[in-house]
């Protein structure tokens, strides 16, 4: 599938209005029903300016980051399939922050934790996946699926030797749970650094795609950049998984998506997914409040509930898949 | 004569423990074409690659122009030396015009982005490599010959002084087998650029080369003129088997016969 610049403009109008149509639905409806946010009374402008509109925030940011994430892997694996949650960093980040929590550790900030864990998992992955020689794509994503199960077993070990009184609330976070996320200043501007840098790398991603060998030949230093897009892509999944837990198929399905309507390049890929990331993690995170309203989902239970049927369909359409 | 594009002294070259050249000393000057020959597995692949830089010798120095190769900034000598990989294969889906443009990338600033002038000249390499009616073609549709060629065709946009080919003619029928060296020796003779390719065809070889580097194993070499090497004795000992001359007045034609009554 080819795209023309009118496509292009097009999904870029297309996306632009999702944004704002994404955030106004999401501060409009709640437990109380459906109120404009201009027609509240004094208490529920309250609820929408200290609690929908920060967690709204904190969706788009995490949606965004957990989608770019997506695409970093998926250049470094060249395979469409990886994706932070599938090759266990944020099972790795996940385990890192819990363990903070319950052993105390309150000197290091969560954050940083999780992106320690999450980079502890990518080394280990492509480390463990690397046998003698090279290290295949399939290889890697197998290596990173047993890891991340093997992360899971250790969370419930966690969990399970934990008191009764935050399980719940840990239970819901591990899920990936929005509801008690906070965008920490501190973290964000790092990681919004990290995030031009990668968005101003977008060409020696293209070339990085065709392969290391290719990119090397193209003048690019491959070693450096695989380095680069290893911290990075385990920063932004660090701080997504600290401010909202481990939510899944954010990362996949996202970039797929945005391959499918403005191609691969870069340049217009990060971009779309970035966007399109966010306002599919707030919707998401809008039906998981209200659907079994007063009750809460967390929201990556229904991202994996969208993602899991979705992707397979793509994986039946899409080829090149190896 | 104007100053080698390419010099290799003392290289010795191995893979592992097997040798694949011992002490090769070779220069190459604008408008030559060097075929590499040798029987599968026995380093062709591997000496490009380490003439492009992408593993080291043993032994020897490698010299690019007018610096060894490893003093090159990477980018600087992707703009001059360029390598035709045996193997392409596209992770991700892109338009024939894009992958061409791909060759373009050592040549603009980190932030720039590709001009009218790169979008025609990837459109032209598309058009000299056959493909002109594919630019908005999605890379994935092609069949093994077509990607082949347009391999080429980013590799003529990247636009290098010395061009590495392993095994360009791979997958291609015979008329595209011409095409795409008519192609290459054009560059060479009428660009002042120089080209090294590994092929297995010695009548190939015979017509596009001006000088033959055989490789024996056991880091054993030959390399000369085509028409000083490529003769029945040299090719029947390089491949093992019975390679036979045939001469029709015009040219010489190498044929292989059936090993058994063969033609020894």
């Amino acid at each position: 599938m080819i795209v023309s610049p009118r496509r292009v403009r097009w999904v870029a109008t297309l996306l632009g209005l999702l944004l704002p149509i994404s955030v106004l639905l999401a501060i409009s409806v709640g437990s109380s029903g459906w109120i404009w946010p201009w027609q509240a009374d004094e208490t529920l402008q309250r609820i929408v300016l200290e609690l929908r509109l920060p967690r709204a925030i904190a969706a788009l940011i995490v949606g965004s980051l957990l989608a770019t994430a997506g695409c970093l892997m998926q250049v470094l694996l060249r395979n469409p399939l990886a994706d932070p949650y599938i090759l266990g960093l944020s099972g790795g980040a996940s385990v890192f922050a819990l363990a903070g929590m319950t052993l105390g550790i309150s000197w290091l900030p969560i954050p940083l934790l999780a992106f320690i864990g999450a980079l502890f998992t990518t080394w280990l992955v492509f480390v463990l996946a690397r046998g003698d020689g090279a290290w295949t794509s399939a290889r890697v994503l197998l290596t990173g699926v047993v890891l991340a199960s093997g992360w899971g077993a250790l969370i419930s070990l966690i969990l399970a030797t934990g008191d009764d009184a935050s399980l719940r609330g840990m239970l819901f976070w591990l899920m990936g749970d929005l509801s008690h996320a906070q965008a920490s200043s501190l973290w964000l501007l790092p990681t919004g650094l990290v995030l031009i840098l990668i968005w101003l790398r977008s060409r020696s991603l293209n070339v990085l795609s065709a392969g290391a060998l290719q990119a090397e030949l193209l003048g690019e230093p491959t070693r450096l950049r695989f380095w680069e897009i290893f911290v990075a892509a385990s920063l932004l999944t660090g701080v997504a998984v600290a401010m909202a837990g481990a939510i899944g198929f954010v990362g996949l399905i996202v970039p797929h998506l945005m391959r499918l309507l403005v191609g691969s390049d870069h340049r217009r890929l990060l971009p779309a997914a970035a966007a399109f990331g966010a306002s599919f993690l707030l919707v998401a995170d809008t039906l998981a409040r209200t659907l079994l309203s007063p009750r809460q989902l967390p929201v990556g239970v229904l991202t994996a509930l969208i993602g899991v049927p979705l992707f397979l369909i793509l994986l039946r359409r899409a080829r090149g898949i190896r | 004569m104007s100053a080698p594009v390419l010099s290799l002294q003392d290289l010795t070259i191995s893979i592992g423990t097997t040798r694949v050249v011992e002490s090769l000393q070779m220069t190459l000057f604008p408008g030559q074409t060097l075929g590499v020959l040798g029987p599968n597995g026995i380093g062709k692949t591997t000496l490009l690659k380490t003439i492009a830089g992408l593993r080291s010798p043993d032994r020897g120095a490698i010299k690019l122009l007018d610096r060894t190769l490893g003093s090159w900034p990477r980018k600087l000598l992707a703009q001059r030396l360029g390598l035709l990989l045996q193997h392409t294969q596209y992770a991700f889906e892109a338009s024939c015009e894009e992958i061409a443009l791909i060759g373009r990338h050592p040549h603009l600033g980190p932030l720039a982005r590709e001009s009218e002038a790169d979008r025609r000249r990837a459109r032209a390499a598309l058009d000299e490599v056959g493909l002109g009616a594919f630019s908005q073609r999605s890379c994935f549709n092609l069949s093994g010959g077509e990607s082949r060629r347009l391999a080429l065709a980013s590799l003529l946009v990247q636009d290098p002084q010395l061009l590495l080919l392993d095994e360009p003619t791979n997958h291609l029928d015979p008329a595209h087998q011409i095409s795409v060296l008519d192609l290459v020796f054009k560059r060479v003779a009428e660009e002042g650029r120089a080209a090294v390719m590994a092929l297995h065809d010695a009548n190939l070889a015979a017509c596009y080369c001006s000088h033959v580097l055989l490789l024996f194993g056991g880091g054993e070499w030959a390399l000369g003129p085509s028409g000083d090497l490529l003769n029945e004795a040299q090719l029947s000992r390089l491949y093992g088997c019975n390679i036979r001359c045939v001469k029709d007045g015009e040219q010489s034609v190498f044929a292989v016969g059936r090993n058994r009554g063969g033609f020894a």
